[in-house]
């Protein structure tokens, strides 16, 4: 691989490693070190790394850098305890209207999505960006986490829902708070 | 259809992945049973809001992001 090629897959995927590194840790700051990071290694495993395995390797590497910045950091938000109270989240996240695509979503709600995103744990966090925000499929998910389909299956629906009770708790705390 | 089942079924149906008999008992089953409507309608909207989200921060930051690193220079 020479340097053009290297600037090339750079390019091509370093927006997709920002997303991730950015929903998992919280921060601009930490977003881009881990970015580079992730691209560092890439190109000190060049020689290593199947020509057709590139996306999949640096998702791996961007998740399992994710993982190690979140267990070294000690003063993530955590969230309040989740209780299983009814509660209808389309008053919370702005969702009334009967036609999704014409859902307003606002400012505060995305702030609000970021920060339950941030909560949930590695697992659930990693299936919820991958597929949620970053749309990709359920077998690239499972290549890249490196377990079997059903479990990807199960850490998403559990993210999904466990997301909901964080939304309506991160709510609840800010209208307490105004 | 219990309520358990239909819970198993939720990310499938909410991805389009059940067949026509599968779909029906878990519509069926929807619209009899106040609290798993409940959960189905907060499941659709969360979702729906990670999409609809999603490309507004992902052009927000993105755009910083190039400005900022890779751009400017940046190498190993």
């Amino acid at each position: 691989m020479n340097e053009t090629h290297y600037r090339k897959i750079v390019l091509e995927y370093k927006n997709l490693v920002y997303t991730q590194a950015y929903y998992s840790t919280g921060t601009k700051e930490d977003a881009e070190d881990i970015t580079q990071e992730v691209f560092i290694r890439f190109w000190n495993y060049r020689t290593s790394i199947k020509r057709t395995s590139y996306k999949a390797w640096i998702l791996k590497v961007t998740r399992n850098l994710c993982i190690d910045f979140s267990r070294r950091k000690k003063d993530y938000i955590t969230p309040v305890s989740a209780d299983d109270k009814d509660v209808d989240i389309a008053e919370i996240i702005g969702d009334n209207s009967p036609n999704p695509e014409q859902t307003l979503i606002t400012a505060e709600s995305i702030e609000s999505i970021k920060q339950c995103i941030n909560c949930l744990p590695e697992k659930m966090k990693s299936a919820v960006i991958m597929r949620d925000i970053q749309d990709h499929t359920y077998d690239s998910i499972a290549e890249t986490m490196e377990m079997p389909l059903h479990s990807v299956k199960s850490y998403l629906h559990r993210g999904r829902k466990l997301l909901i009770k964080y939304i309506k708790n991160y709510s609840e705390n800010n209208i307490q708070d105004k | 259809m219990d309520c358990n089942k239909f819970d198993n079924l939720l990310a499938d149906y909410q991805d389009g992945n059940l067949d026509p008999r599968q779909k029906a008992e878990f519509e069926e089953h929807l619209n009899l049973c106040p609290k798993c409507k409940l959960l189905y309608n907060n499941y659709k909207n969360t979702v729906n809001s990670l999409h609809l989200s999603a490309p507004v921060l992902f052009h927000l930051l993105c755009r910083q992001f190039a400005e900022s690193v890779f751009l400017t220079g940046g190498r190993p």
